[in-house]
């Protein structure tokens, strides 16, 4: 296994080659962005309660692969009365042989191949074409990527970050003559050049897009309609699938060929949805018309057997968590990925491909958790993530710079006992400079200043030891760097009429969690559950003034605790402050007034999505009278805790990458300044946009309703 | 054109059909009777240019009409004939024309039903595809043609297949392009009379 340094320099060196196209960034974001847009309106259409549709789909994948052993018998039987053949391969190599020796057998020469990311994952072409094979790719985008020599780059769209000039190029060297760029045109061609292969192959082959036990029905869904016209003519057919295709019944395909298109390109459904039971005949003749499924373990049973990464298998293969990932959008898929891109590629290459490969590209998740937010199967992807750097380093180790930034929680525990020196010295220009050089802390990034009187000394008075029935979880932000804005958090509850107590407590340990060190992200779980839940009494509620805190406690621990009962408790109790302080208000709890004029553009911090609290904040602005509106991009700003800190295009110079888009949006919202929840974006969109940013408590000002 | 007025409740599900299948880039029209239906689908052959076509099965007491209609318009017209290899056939006309076993609304879908896959090649080689569907098979939700793929199943060797107009692809900048391998022109007649 290669060390973390090794893997490191490589990836910096990919990301690098691709920082400086900024031109061809704007047109993935935008192909990306445009895709998240129609999503949002198949969802409108399609399933209006989202939420029901999302559990809907998990239970149904939940359900097979809690199965998936009865599920794969009942499927084989099924379709083996239906006439068909059905192999099982254990790995990659296997899957390839079974296919080569049909294609033997049959004396195939020339092969058609319908999309299918499970032979690319098993490498079926270069295996059939060292076999002197010819292997044709039928889907455009496939033909296209694989006319260019390279690896599908998107799970949905193989050649997305081909231009149509590009696409003109390789299509003209095809055709032996020059092509324009009209996209019609290229299509025509694509047409005729691909309808001769259509009828002269002796083969074909597609993936399977579902598959049906209790009728023996595998489902193949193409908008182009290729896998028809490679298997209608061809007098052997192969379906390649992966075994976590399988669901039970006719009902439950149905429920994931809706899934598919909706959360995938934003279609009410894929225009060619094969249902193949048995081969059926043509013409009448079914002699010699085969049909042979290839069904392929490669390491899907480890997954399945393995509690973290058992739902990884419940992947729809939609692309809906790259499209939304800030650095994929950023990088795209030859950098983000292996043959498995994306965040959900991370989990399944590290059991298809290995832990290394996975580790190759693993740091490129900043754990802002948004992967897991528009996941139709609702997977953990942050989790998964999370758990290959943590195995990774076990073996690899952890990278210097990472254990710097993870114990940034000591530096200020430390600082804030010397706060003008200690805010000096991170001014100080030598002092940056020999902290990027040997910590790797990037010299540009503004780092916060310890607040030179600690939250505990604000609260004296105010908060109480016993009863309480709101708990404040400081964290880091408000322990040491604003206590004044904690201590107004404080302020407005118990004006509210709220006892608020500060129990025993250490900052969230997110970051820990985010490099994938685990053992410590559990050691500070288990401390923080360990004081909260003592001191939480019936009805009490939690809440943070950062959303990353609020995050960790609601959605981290529980697993992180393998679902302890505190841990559960804390969660349950755990809800948003602006949330908390927007009912307040509009119950006629709580008077808010503007101390800052002028308009708000509001930012969304990744971690506030996961609440869907992003209304909440505006309407807690708007109930002061102060103008607010949401200026996002739907995705993160790059910061990602202290990802953004770090030296380096593996930290700062992508971070501000990312960042670019959403930082142009600000600038072009003519508000007076910005408000966010998160003490991190807040730096990050200040350094980026020379715009003020405040935290919501920093523009309002809580009273107790007036008595009337 | 008939016109959907006295449909009843069917009013809805039918015209829901016709507006999301022309949404989807296809043609959708309503015929009262089988001299309707040729009508309709014989001026759409000829619009895009279709000079020839290949008839598979077709609603009760259309063939007649339609094949008598095609055939005053100077299409030449082809159907199944075991002594030709089909794929030789369907690959040389330019449209198609079947009839599907059923439809949903909410999504512009035609629900073709093959027991042999010369359904499916009318519907996928020519240029110009033309469906009749019969209008009171039209639903509303895909979740609703659970019974007709289960009964369907039930045959040793069949395939269903969703068609929600005409093939299309996004793979170049993600601007959509009709026709790609399958039928760039498709008209759905949904028959009222059956």
């Amino acid at each position: 296994m290669r060390k973390a340094s090794e893997l490191h320099h490589v990836l910096s060196e990919k990301v690098a080659a691709v920082l400086p196209k900024s031109e061809w960034r704007k047109y993935l974001r935008e192909a990306l962005f445009r895709t998240l847009d129609k999503r949002s309106e198949a969802i409108q259409l399609m399933a209006h309660d989202f939420e029901k549709f999302r559990h809907d789909a998990r239970r149904v994948k939940a359900h097979a692969v809690n199965n998936l052993d009865k599920l794969l018998q009942q499927f084989i039987q099924n379709c083996e009365k239906r006439g068909a053949k059905v192999y099982l391969a254990k790995d990659a190599e296997e899957a390839c042989r079974i296919v080569y020796r049909i294609a033997e057998e049959k004396n195939a020469r020339l092969i058609t191949k319908s999309k299918s990311m499970t032979t690319e994952e098993i490498g079926l072409n270069q295996f059939l074409e060292k076999h002197e094979l010819k292997v044709v790719d039928t889907d455009l985008g496939e033909l296209i990527v694989q006319l260019a020599g390279e690896r599908p780059f998107h799970l949905v769209y193989p050649a997305v970050h081909k231009t149509r000039q590009d696409v003109a190029e390789l299509f003209s060297r095809e055709a032996g003559r020059k092509l324009s760029d009209d996209i019609g045109e290229l299509m025509n061609f694509a047409r005729e050049y691909l309808r001769e292969k259509f009828l002269t192959a002796d083969l074909a082959i597609t993936g399977v897009n579902i598959a049906i036990a209790e009728t023996g029905t595998v489902i193949v869904e193409t908008n182009e309609g290729n896998d028809r016209l490679g298997n209608i003519p061809a007098k052997t057919y192969i379906a390649v699938m992966g075994m976590e295709k399988l669901v039970e019944k006719i009902e439950d395909a149905l429920k994931l060929i809706v899934a598919h298109p909706v959360s995938s390109t934003g279609q009410w459904l894929t225009n060619y949805v094969s249902f193949l039971s048995g081969r059926t005949p043509l013409a009448g003749r079914a002699e010699e018309r085969e049909m042979h499924i290839v069904i392929i373990d490669n390491g899907r049973s480890a997954m399945r057997d393995d509690p973290v990464f058992r739902e990884a298998l419940y992947c729809i293969r939609c692309g809906a968590c790259m499209n939304i990932c800030p650095t994929y959008s950023s990088l795209g898929g030859h950098v983000f990925g292996h043959i498995y891109t994306g965040p959900i590629g991370i989990p399944w290459t590290a059991f298809v491909h290995g832990l290394e490969k996975a580790a190759e590209f693993a740091p490129l998740c900043i754990s802002c958790g948004l992967c897991r937010e528009i996941c139709p199967t609702i997977i953990d992807m942050p989790y998964m993530i999370a758990e290959v750097k943590h195995r990774y380093i076990q073996k690899g180790g952890q990278m210097f710079v990472n254990k710097v930034v993870e114990s940034y929680e000591t530096a200020y525990r430390v600082g804030s006992k010397f706060p003008r020196l200690f805010n000096h010295l991170i001014s100080s220009t030598t002092t940056r400079f020999l902290m990027e050089k040997f910590l790797g802390i990037e010299r540009r990034r503004t780092l916060p200043k310890v607040a030179a009187k600690p939250l505990d000394k604000l609260l004296l008075g105010k908060v109480v030891e016993n009863g309480a029935d709101a708990l404040f979880f400081a964290d880091f932000f408000a322990r040491y760097l604003r206590p004044d804005i904690g201590a107004k958090a404080v302020d407005a509850l118990i004006h509210a009429g709220y006892r608020v107590s500060l129990p025993p407590q250490r900052s969230s340990g997110y970051p820990y969690f985010a490099y994938g060190d685990l053992d410590k992200a559990r050691k500070q779980a288990e401390y923080n559950v360990r004081n909260l839940s003592k001191a939480l009494s019936d009805g009490a509620v939690i809440v943070s003034i950062e959303p990353t805190a609020t995050y960790t406690l609601k959605h981290l621990y529980p697993k992180l605790l393998n679902h302890i009962p505190e841990a559960e408790k804390v969660s349950e109790a755990t809800t948003s402050l602006t949330m908390l302080l927007h009912t307040l208000t509009k119950d006629g709890k709580l008077e808010a007034k503007p101390v800052i004029e002028g308009r708000a553009a509001v930012h969304v911090p990744c971690h506030e999505r996961a609440f869907n609290s992003c209304r909440e904040v505006v309407a807690l602005l708007e109930s002061a009278g102060i103008e607010a509106t949401v200026v996002e991009t739907g995705t993160c700003c790059g910061m990602a805790g202290t990802f953004g800190m770090k030296h380096g295009v593996l930290g700062y110079e992508l971070s501000n990458v990312v960042g670019e888009e959403l930082f142009n949006r600000m600038k072009a919202s003519s508000c007076s300044y910005v408000v966010s929840t998160s003490s991190v974006c807040k730096i990050h969109i200040s350094d980026g946009t020379s715009l003020p940013v405040y935290h919501p408590l920093e523009t309002l000002e809580f009273t107790a309703p007036r008595k009337r | 054109m008939a016109s959907l007025a006295g449909f009843g409740k069917l009013h809805d599900v039918l015209g829901l059909f016709m507006e999301r299948f022309r949404i989807l880039g296809g043609y959708a029209a309503l015929a009262e009777n089988p001299e309707s239906a040729a009508t309709v689908a014989a001026d759409f052959l000829r619009q895009h240019g279709s000079r020839t076509v290949f008839i598979s099965k077709l609603p009760t007491g259309l063939t007649q009409p339609l094949e008598k209609k095609l055939k005053e318009m100077g299409l030449q017209v082809y159907s199944y004939d075991s002594s030709e290899d089909p794929v030789h056939v369907v690959k040389m006309v330019d449209a198609g024309i079947s009839t599907a076993a059923a439809a949903v609304a909410e999504t512009g879908t035609l629900v073709e039903v093959a027991f042999d896959d010369v359904e499916r090649l009318v519907s996928s080689l020519p240029k110009t595809y033309v469906c009749f569907v019969n209008g009171s098979t039209v639903v509303k939700s895909v979740y609703m043609t659970s019974g007709l793929l289960r009964s369907a199943m039930e045959r040793d060797r069949v395939s269903v297949t969703f068609i929600s107009g005409p093939s299309r692809s996004g793979d170049i900048e993600q601007r959509l392009v009709l026709g790609i391998h399958g039928p760039h022109h498709v008209l759905s007649v949904v028959c009222s009379w059956l």
